[in-house]
């Protein structure tokens, strides 16, 4: 049995090398020269060690083809396209979070991590191409405009989270991250099981299956973010995260002045009241909470995989992948 | 607006009788409560019943896990160090 679950993630582990390979080559062809190609493909390699060395996220559009009953060889194209999105959309979040900002003091930064953000969403499309080719001609079509309208979605997820950072309530939460991380990681699912079929109520399981997996994810970062150590944590970055919201609704009156108060410090850079705020938020069951909203998520995702496929082994492998978040 | 599955568990840490309680038969302290869980709430907490070392809280927790969730999390990447280097 242990056997048989090493050698299913040895599988597994296989797969995502030529995402890489082939946002490689489609770099290199394009003969970029100077810094810009240099930086490009600075992040293409650190976004392939952090995968190497962390969650592999390129898996799922060819899991998800597999799992539909498909050849993830032909989801190949897809893998890369929506890597290659993942990471425009990580280095423009780093942007409007002011990480960048907080990493380097050049004012030349900003500017420069948005220019190699737009050339990852040339990459996407150049990668997307590739299906020109494949004998299904309606796929890259259907595909293309799939992305765009992910794409889009995500960037309106994205405004409404930079319009409102102060005034969230779990439903405008869960709303803001359904629109940015939900909508990427069912991109993800559906575009590589379109890759095996055009039946609509499977594609829509696996829209399920990444929609739900994508706010469990951001949920999972949200909860890393409340354990980080104080002084890389959110509380003291002033992210109004999930354990924020939650913390802040179950609070009594007393405890709710005492936690703005500390939060407000935290922001302005006070550790010390960073410190008793995470305490604080702790005693009041935010840990639980997060855990318990990590465990709907993956029990909606797993829902979304029943009758997927057309037995238990077919999904077997996204179930694997979902474990291991 | 506070749900009820942020509500059970407010009162499951600051009601150390209630953990048990919640722990042991989410239905019957929901009850208790005069709350009805749904179909989901109850596979929620019946799962949660599962992860023992995810019931922790101040008075108990000690240092924190860096890794709550499982191996294989890192936390997000982000390649904007990469991005910079020059």
């Amino acid at each position: 049995m242990l056997d048989a679950q090493v050698k299913a993630t040895c599988q597994l582990e296989a797969q995502w090398p030529p995402v890489y390979a082939l946002l490689g080559d489609i770099l290199a062809a394009s003969s970029l020269e100077g810094d810009y190609g240099q930086a490009m493909r600075a992040v293409l390699d650190a976004a392939r060690d952090s995968e190497q060395a962390g969650f592999p996220f390129s898996l799922l559009p060819l899991l998800a083809c597999r799992s539909a009953g498909g050849d993830p060889r032909r989801a190949l194209p897809v893998a890369a396209a929506w890597r290659a999105l993942h990471i425009a959309a990580k280095l423009l979040d780093d942007v409007e979070d002011g990480d960048v900002a907080l990493l380097s003091a050049l004012p030349t930064d900003a500017p420069r991590v948005v220019n190699l953000a737009v050339g990852y969403i040339a990459l996407s499309n150049m990668a997307l191409v590739q299906l020109a080719a494949d004998r299904d001609l309606t796929l890259w079509s259907s595909l293309q405009r799939d992305f765009s309208l992910a794409m889009l979605q995500a960037a309106g997820g994205q405004h409404a989270d930079l319009s409102a950072r102060e005034g969230y309530d779990l439903k405008g939460y869960l709303r803001m991250v359904g629109a940015k991380s939900g909508r990427c990681f069912s991109l993800a699912s559906r575009a590589g099981a379109r890759c095996a079929t055009d039946d609509t109520d499977i594609l829509l399981r696996y829209d399920a299956f990444g929609y739900n997996a994508g706010i469990l994810i951001q949920i999972a970062d949200d909860l890393e973010g409340f354990h980080a150590p104080i002084d890389r944590g959110d509380l003291l970055r002033g992210q109004h995260t999930l354990p924020v919201i939650y913390a802040l609704a179950v609070a009594s009156p007393p405890e709710h002045t005492r936690l703005e108060q500390w939060l407000s410090q935290a922001r302005a850079g006070d550790q010390e009241a960073a410190k008793q705020a995470r305490q604080l938020m702790i005693a009041l069951g935010t840990e639980v909470y997060l855990r318990a909203e990590v465990t709907r998520y993956r029990c909606r995702a797993l829902a979304a995989l029943a009758g997927a496929g057309d037995d238990e082994r077919a999904t077997a492998s996204l179930r694997d992948w979902l474990a291991r978040l | 607006m506070i749900t009820l599955l942020q509500q059970l568990i407010h009162r499951a840490a600051v009601d150390a009788q209630f953990r048990v309680q919640l722990q042991a038969d989410p239905c019957q302290a929901a009850t208790s409560l005069g709350l009805t869980l749904d179909e989901e709430e109850r596979s929620v907490l019946n799962e949660m019943r599962k992860q023992l070392a995810g019931w922790r809280f101040a008075d108990e927790s000690g240092p924190l896990d860096p890794t709550p969730i499982g191996p294989g999390w890192t936390g997000g990447p982000t390649f904007t160090p990469a991005a910079l280097a020059r």
